[in-house]
């Protein structure tokens, strides 16, 4: 009974829930046809239903006891933790609305008050709650420490919202991390679900590497096969009573998870401060398809290491590794056509994967490599993963969106955030020449892209109307590198005008604005759209007070 | 930029079973994106996410709801006994325009532009001519291009006359053609040219649509005059005028009367707008016949300006132009011709074009219609120097500006009547990067063509002039074979150098593999830099297996 009606996801705890039951008869079992007030189903559902898990719950496969999830005197059930998170969503092409959304998510107790999950759905977080053992209330939470290029993520208790509740950590278990990890067999799947501890079949197909869920860089990623559905929000991958992973995605291949072996170094580096973020290969490379081009670049034996393409992805470095180099080595480990390396745990795998494999930016790679005829021995320093490294950034966390709104021009930086406003496809959706910025590489006179996304009407922008995602080259005469250039060239405006030059090619190359209108526009279009006023700028080039 | 999409079909008949009529476009007439106006081309280069104007008809894909005939080329002598006939009362009373309409077959065969030593199935079309003077037949340049052979039929006489291709443009969509037979002018007199007809006047339209195989007639009043996409190139605009007489396939061509003269071509159609038809003003078909006086057509020619509505009151102000002035044009962007770069800076406006004074919104009155600026500019012939009136730093001055004929964009465009060219070594294809080899891409070619691609075809010019190529080549495919079996990139890429030489041009590429220095040659591709190599000696001795096993009958079309 208790658990048909349980509000397992504990907006009201479930007491109230009983005691609304009580009003009515007490034996409340359906099969025998007993009323149940309708008023009592309604609450029921209508507290139900937006709770309602985000992947449908499987009834099949429940674990035997031979399976049993717990062994010893570990259980997971006192390790696994439902947690919700609500953050701040929003519209990066009205950049000043906020709409809020809830992902649920499963996180696994470890050493240190700390439950780990991953990153996605965590950033711009507001409100955490953390549910234990599949009942009880929920507990106030917050982020330790995230890695959103690892799409990782720590969290602990908000003590000072949970003053006067009992203990969170009583009765919970830290989880042991395996590593290494299994590269195949079965695991068994977890999290919760309503008050019971989800257990499912899954098997593992492979290690591989690939992006991360979050980011460019390149990350291991155990690929399992299971019936359950609707995972990929952090949920345990174990294998006996060691955790081996977390779920990070479901798709066509499967599920996808991020071996301990890979969150347990960084566990250990975050906690004793030495932990400086992933690092990456800032170079593409081909694998060597076509023999010949060896013989071009006078390598010779056997068809094997990868030619590089182009270098310097991460701004402001000098790359030690050139165009057409050929990486026959790294860290010891020999690199074969197809741009693998046999790793001694886990066979053949991506050399992408020696920029993390237990080494974080700022470390060495030693390389041996191939150029103009002759090897030689190389010192790759790890650089850091950024969004900002891409001229396209990828993602934009925990900020509000950037613009800036002038006399009813919006600019806003040119991101991918603003690109996906047109979809997954945006590839195809958004306008060419935006979405071909992807293409594009960060230089110092140029890290970003500013647009001019449209033009809210005003008496003073006539002419300008159907001006739309056209790239700002200068304002005022002043080169824009970032967006906050827009507002300090906006301070200075040239003879009374403020003059925006856009992009060559652009739809229209030239747009001029009486400055001494701009503050009675900012008024109106911010009276008229409920736009706050610290992002709009006035005629002096500072942001306007709110009236 | 006033891009002035017009959602043309180009309208001539598709007579073979089965096959769509050709719909040329579906992009809509759209207001401009912001508001820049262009002296021609005022199309853009086809924005990859706009659809692009005249594809060419997928037979995989038939447009729905729309006739297809099976007209036969010659019509069985007991269907033309005058009892047939249609009668009743002719709608210009003692005009005998109609025995100087004809009906134009085409047989025609276009190439294919991934694979060009291949052609596509030869198809059948049919359309409308009328005579002029000269004893030419007057018709559209899509009625005629890729053709084979053409037929024609007079009105009420069975004899079939082969025809002849005298001149073509294809940029404003005109031929005249020719017959050899002196018989076939017999009993026909050619037909005189008109002014501009006034809006709301009536017209009407002589020629062979579909819904039947006589000579049929529509009447309606002339609905809009203005500057409008020519679909059959795609990126050109010029003067047309629309008109609710209806015009269907089987019309392109055909004269449009008023008082017994000829005062256009009917030649476009806008899929899903109720009677929308447009037609070529006489005032571009006396364009056309001046021009082939020398005997070539030359084109109109380009000023080369991207122009911008000049509406703001603070802009207005910044250029000084006087408060109660409601002229003036503002010149956004040159395009790299010299000889108005030396003439014409932005942020100029533009007062007055020839005769005609320019409104702040790109506009002139021509001949009581408000129109776009460029219809004046497109009143010059190649070579001519257009007089303009220019606003410059608070002055009124006047600058005689040079035009030519502009086709640095010319692979933006619909291409005709030539074929395509390519280089085959060691039975990799490399072929000009162009619309019409992006088109091979399918019908949804700007999801699926290399956005490198479309970035080099139609941003590369306007933005970065410095590195553009005046005819990028690519790898179109590649022909299997062991010398290059092991490549990994197998077509639609890029070449950015060939044994270190730079690829401007197709013709770079046999120049620049023969410059070979050692037993390997690299091919460099862009964006990434990614590199091939194949082996000299290998490749050219492959090259002859490779054609005879492929049926190539040549190496190159150069």
């Amino acid at each position: 009974m208790k658990r048909f009606f349980s509000i397992s996801f504990g907006r009201f705890p479930a007491a109230s829930g009983e005691q609304y039951f009580q009003a009515a008869r007490p034996t409340l079992s359906l099969r025998r046809g007993s009323f149940i007030p309708k008023h009592a189903i309604l609450v029921a559902l209508l507290v139900l239903t937006p709770f309602l898990n985000v992947r449908a719950v499987s009834h099949g496969d429940k674990s035997s006891a031979s399976d049993s999830a717990s062994s010893g005197n570990f259980a997971w059930e006192n390790a696994i933790i439902h947690i919700e998170v609500t953050s701040k969503a929003y519209n990066y092409i009205q950049p000043w609305e906020r709409s809020e959304r809830k992902v649920y998510k499963s996180g696994v107790v470890v050493e240190g008050h700390q439950i780990i999950t991953t990153a996605d759905g965590v950033a711009d977080y507001t409100v955490i709650r953390l549910k234990k053992q599949g009942d009880g209330g929920f507990s106030f939470g917050r982020v330790l420490w995230i890695d959103y290029q690892a799409n990782l993520a720590a969290i602990t208790t908000n003590d000072a919202l949970n003053m006067g509740q009992p203990d969170f950590w009583a009765g919970l278990q830290p989880a042991k991390l395996a590593d290494p990890v299994p590269i195949s067999g079965p695991v068994r799947i977890l999290c919760w679900n309503d008050d019971s501890l989800e257990n499912r079949q899954g098997d593992i197909e492979r290690l591989t590497v690939e992006n991360s869920v979050l980011s460019f860089v390149s990350v291991p990623a155990l690929k399992i096969d299971s019936t359950i559905n609707g995972v990929g929000f952090g949920e345990a991958i174990t294998a006996g009573d060691k955790l081996i992973g977390l779920a990070c995605g479901q798709g066509g291949d499967g599920i996808t998870a991020i071996p301990t072996s890979f969150i347990a170094p960084i566990l250990k580096a975050q906690e004793a401060k030495s932990y400086t973020g992933l690092g990456y290969f800032d170079f593409t490379w081909d694998q060597v398809d076509n023999p010949l081009c060896l013989d071009y670049l006078k390598l010779p034996g056997p068809a094997r290491g990868v030619i590089v393409k182009e270098t310097g992805l991460k701004p402001g470095t000098v790359s030690l590794v050139h165009p057409r180099d050929v990486i026959l080595q790294i860290d010891g480990f020999d690199i074969d056509a197809e741009g693998n390396y046999h790793d001694p745990q886990y066979k053949k795998l991506c050399l992408e994967n020696l920029s993390s494999r237990g080494k974080w930016a700022g470390k060495e790679c030693k390389m041996k490599i191939w150029r103009d005829g002759k090897e030689m021995d190389l010192v790759y320093k790890l650089p850091k993963a950024a969004y900002g490294d891409e001229l396209l950034p990828e993602q934009s966390f925990d900020q509000d969106p950037e613009y800036v709104l002038a006399g009813g021009f919006v600019f806003v930086p040119l991101t991918e955030a603003y690109l996906r406003s047109w979809g997954p496809a945006w590839r195809q959706q958004a306008p060419f020449r935006l979405a071909y910025y992807d293409m594009g590489k960060v230089t110092a006179d140029r890290p970003q892209r500013v647009v001019l996304t449209q033009v809210l009407p005003f008496p003073a922008n006539i002419g300008y109307e159907s001006l739309r995602n056209v790239v700002i080259d200068e304002v005022n005469g002043l080169k824009i590198k970032q967006i906050s250039d827009v507002m300090t060239a906006l301070k200075s405006p040239i003879n009374g005008f403020d003059i925006f030059k856009f992009d060559v090619g652009e739809s229209a190359q030239e747009a001029v604005l009486d400055a001494s209108q701009i503050d009675d526009a900012n008024e109106q279009i911010m009276a008229r759209y409920n736009i706050p006023a610290d992002h709009v700028i006035n005629a002096t080039g500072a942001p306007m007070v709110q009236k | 930029m006033l891009f002035l999409r017009c959602v043309g079909i180009c309208l001539i008949c598709l007579a073979l079973a089965g096959l769509p009529l050709l719909a040329a476009s579906s992009t809509t007439v759209a207001p401009p994106a912001s508001g820049v106006t262009s002296i021609s081309p005022a199309v853009p280069p086809a924005a990859p996410n706009q659809i692009v104007p005249g594809v060419t008809p997928n037979p995989a894909n038939p447009i729905p709801g729309v006739i297809t005939p099976t007209t036969p080329a010659v019509v069985p002598p007991a269907m033309r006994s005058s009892a047939a006939l249609p009668q009743g009362t002719p709608l210009e009373e003692g005009s005998e325009a109609e025995k100087s309409v004809v009906q134009i077959f085409t047989e025609f065969v276009e190439p294919n532009w991934a694979a060009p030593w291949i052609f596509d199935i030869p198809r059948r079309a049919s359309g409308t001519g009328f005579l002029i003077d000269g004893n030419r037949i007057m018709t559209n340049a899509h009625v005629v291009a890729w053709t084979s052979q053409l037929v024609i039929r007079k009105y009420h006489d069975p004899k079939p006359y082969f025809a002849k291709v005298e001149f073509v443009a294809h940029d404003i969509d005109l031929a005249v053609l020719k017959v050899d037979d002196p018989d076939f002018y017999k009993g026909m007199k050619p037909l005189d040219f008109g002014p501009l007809p006034k809006v709301r006047s009536t017209v009407v339209t002589y020629g062979f649509p579909a819904g039947g195989e006589q000579i049929s007639y529509t009447r309606g009043v002339v609905s809009r005059i203005e500057v409008q996409g020519y679909v059959h190139i795609g990126n050109r605009a010029f003067l047309a005028v629309q008109t609710d007489a209806a015009i269907n396939p089987g019309n392109s061509g055909g004269p449009v009367i008023q008082d017994g003269k000829v005062v256009g071509v009917a030649f476009e159609g806008i899929a899903g707008l109720q009677s929308t038809g447009y037609f070529i003003p006489t005032v571009i078909i006396h364009h056309f016949l001046d021009d082939i006086k020398d005997g070539t057509y030359d084109g109109v020619p380009e000023a080369g300006l991207r122009l911008s509505p000049l509406q703001n009151p603070a802009f207005r102000s910044m250029l000084k132009l006087p408060d109660d002035s409601k002229q003036g044009v503002r010149v956004d962007q040159v395009l790299d011709i010299p000889t108005t770069l030396a003439l014409i800076k932005p942020n100029d406006v533009i007062m007055q074009v020839g005769d005609y004074p320019v409104d702040e919104d790109g506009t002139i009155t021509y001949d009581g219609n408000t129109v776009g600026v460029s219809a004046a500019i497109d009143l010059a012939q190649n070579g001519d120097i257009i007089p303009l009136k220019i606003w410059r730093d608070g002055q009124m001055i006047d600058v005689k500006l040079p035009v030519k004929v502009y086709n640095d964009d010319y692979a933006q465009g619909n291409q005709y009547d030539v074929l395509p060219h390519y280089y085959i070594y060691g039975g990799l294809v490399f072929t000009p990067l162009s619309l019409d080899y992006l088109k091979t891409f399918g019908q949804d070619w700007s999801d699926s063509a290399g956005r490198d691609l479309i970035y080099e075809l139609v941003y590369r010019h306007l933005e970065d002039p410095k590195n553009w190529r005046p005819e990028p080549v690519v790898l179109a495919s590649i022909l299997d074979h062991p010398v290059n079996a092991n490549f990994a990139t197998r077509g639609q890429a890029m070449v950015d150098k060939i044994n270190g030489v730079p690829i401007e041009r197709l013709s770079d590429v046999p120049k620049a593999f023969a410059a070979t220095t050692g037993p390997d040659a690299i091919i460099e591709f862009l964006p990434d830099h990614h590199f091939e190599v194949i082996r000299k000696d290998d490749a050219e001795k492959a090259d002859p297996d490779i054609l005879n096993t492929y049926s190539v009958p040549a190496q190159s079309r150069l």
